[in-house]
């Protein structure tokens, strides 16, 4: 289930940081909402290692973006740390690549012009930085729409731009917050061997948001399964599937009963914020 | 996708119009000619047509005095627009001052101080360059305040998580993002102008298509003042086709999609 470690230098100063990548200690975040708090994330604790694909599972609204959204700085936590790389990184950017739900292209950048922003950032000149992406484009499916603008392109194809300007960022932690969420059923199964694929070439340590059970067995290591509001993690579990993973696994007995016993899980917390939605 | 329009397309957007010109011109010309009309009040097409062929020489420096007016009026009010779209949007300050300041300004008809700014500037360019500006600012600040708002907070989002400057934001999102907007302001305003520099000329000019209009309206010379109105409109609609088509040249990622 782990594979080699990447060959990346270690800035880390923490020698016990060596098992974990990003380390999300006690994490609690609060939101002021007329007059009422609101607990969106509750003492959340989770480690990813190295080049690990661990999943957080949980009904919609249950605060797993907004965990994200501390992950990647972009929100300061009411309590808690973050560690990447035993770096103590809390409340920082530029620690993570980082994709949200849409592919959110911009509309007057061609495809590849939208794959560096990341190396923009970086301050990677933009020749240079059109030579690393084109590289990826053509390698994984994007070659012959390098020079299209986003509108031409169909939503499987939107979504592997925005995935590969998230993983030109040069960062070894990927956040993806339901990267496939917007997509048809049939393209999405086939962008989940997509990004199988993509992943194991690139190994890089990806941690990543859903609410489809399925999709959660299918791609990862290690699945937590966040609560209703206020989110918690009340499940670790190991999904200890072979890879590569191929679409028939998808039949066989051990993900079937994995898929149930999360499904069973899920269904609970979901059933949770349905009523509390209702009341 | 072609990115220009072809000409079957510009031949299909034409073809109606020049119809609907040739109904209105036929019926204007059949009533003058059954009416026995006056032709002080209405002039017949023709007339106008030959109106505006002897007087070309003194429409064309009209139209040039005009032409000048507008463009520095404009010019001036789309920057001013622009720079305060800007500040409106990353200063909680001005906006909560300025930006409902500038709304309210709207109920004031501008063309009411024409008269004060020919007393406080005379009979020179600087009254009909200000008002064309203060008619053209208004569209210009609020579409580009609208323009900028419209970033997508997602793709904003990553920018900041990638650890980018605002100044980056600003200029590799935002101000991107407030194109369509600012294009669709720009139009409106481009006409806007127009009408602001004539009307300034009407209260008090010695040259321009505006000062025409009312110099022969006064001796009772009606053919040349529709030819002097056409010539506006044909000014008017030809800047309007211009900003459109500088936009889409500009910008062809901001051009609406067809359904074809």
């Amino acid at each position: 289930m782990t594979k080699p470690a990447m060959q990346a230098p270690d800035t880390s100063q923490d020698p016990a940081a060596d098992r974990g990548e990003v380390r999300v200690e006690q994490l609690t975040r609060r939101f002021a909402q007329r007059r009422m708090e609101v607990l969106a994330v509750d003492d959340v604790s989770m480690v990813a290692g190295r080049s690990e694909f661990v999943t957080i599972l949980g009904p919609s609204g249950c605060g797993k973006s907004t965990l994200f959204h501390v992950i990647a700085g972009l929100l300061p936590p009411t309590a808690g740390e973050i560690w990447i790389h035993g770096e103590r990184v809390t409340g920082q950017t530029g620690h993570v690549a980082y994709m949200p739900q849409r592919d959110n292209l911009l509309p007057w950048r061609s495809v590849l012009d939208n794959t560096i922003l990341g190396l923009e950032v970086e301050g990677i000149r933009r020749e240079e930085a059109r030579e690393r992406a084109r590289e990826l484009c053509v390698r994984f499916g994007l070659g012959d729409f390098v020079t299209a603008l986003p509108r031409e392109l169909s939503g499987g194809m939107r979504q592997r731009a925005a995935f590969i300007r998230t993983m030109l960022f040069p960062r070894e932690v990927m956040l993806l917050d339901e990267p496939l969420g917007a997509l048809d059923a049939q393209t999405r199964l086939l962008m989940q061997e997509w990004l199988l694929d993509v992943w194991e070439q690139m190994s890089k340590t990806v941690l990543f948001i859903t609410h489809d059970v399925d999709e959660a067995v299918f791609l990862s290591d290690r699945v937590y399964v966040m609560s209703a509001r206020p989110g918690r993690f009340v499940r670790e579990v190991a999904i200890d599937l072979p890879r590569p993973r191929r679409a028939e696994m998808r039949l066989g007995a051990e993900f079937v009963a994995l898929r149930n016993d999360l499904l069973a899980h899920i269904r609970t917390e979901t059933l949770k914020s349905f009523q509390e939605t209702r009341a | 996708m072609s990115s220009f329009v072809a000409p079957r397309r510009l031949g299909a957007v034409i073809a109606p119009v020049l119809l609907l010109l040739i109904v209105v011109i036929g019926g204007w010309w059949l009533y003058v000619w059954l009416s026995h009309i006056n032709r002080v009040i209405l002039p017949a097409p023709n007339e106008v047509a030959s109106a505006l062929w002897t007087n070309r020489s003194t429409l064309w420096s009209d139209l040039l005095v005009t032409l000048r007016e507008v463009v520095y009026g404009f010019g001036s009010g789309f920057l001013l627009g622009v720079v305060s779209g800007v500040l409106i949007v990353y200063s909680r300050i001005l906006e909560r001052t300025l930006y409902p300041v500038i709304i309210a300004s709207q109920v004031i008809p501008i063309f009411a101080l024409a008269p004060l700014l020919i007393i406080w500037f005379g009979f020179g360019i600087a009254p009909k360059v200000i008002i064309a500006a203060l008619i053209v600012y208004f569209p210009i600040a609020v579409n580009m305040v609208e323009g900028l708002r419209s970033a997508d907070q997602g793709i904003i989002d990553v920018m900041r998580s990638f650890g980018s400057s605002e100044w980056r934001i600003f200029r590799s999102i935002r101000l991107p993002s407030s194109i369509p907007s600012l294009l669709v302001g720009t139009q409106v305003g481009v006409t806007f102008a127009v009408i602001g520099a004539v009307i300034a000329e009407w209260v008090g000019a010695s040259a321009g298509l505006g000062y025409r209009m009312v110099t022969a309206n006064s001796q009772s010379e009606t053919d040349l003042v529709f030819a002097a109105i056409i010539t506006l409109a044909v000014v008017g609609v030809a800047l309007f086709v211009l900003v459109r088509v500088i936009g889409d040249l500009a910008f062809p990622w901001q051009r609406k999609q067809r359904a074809d």
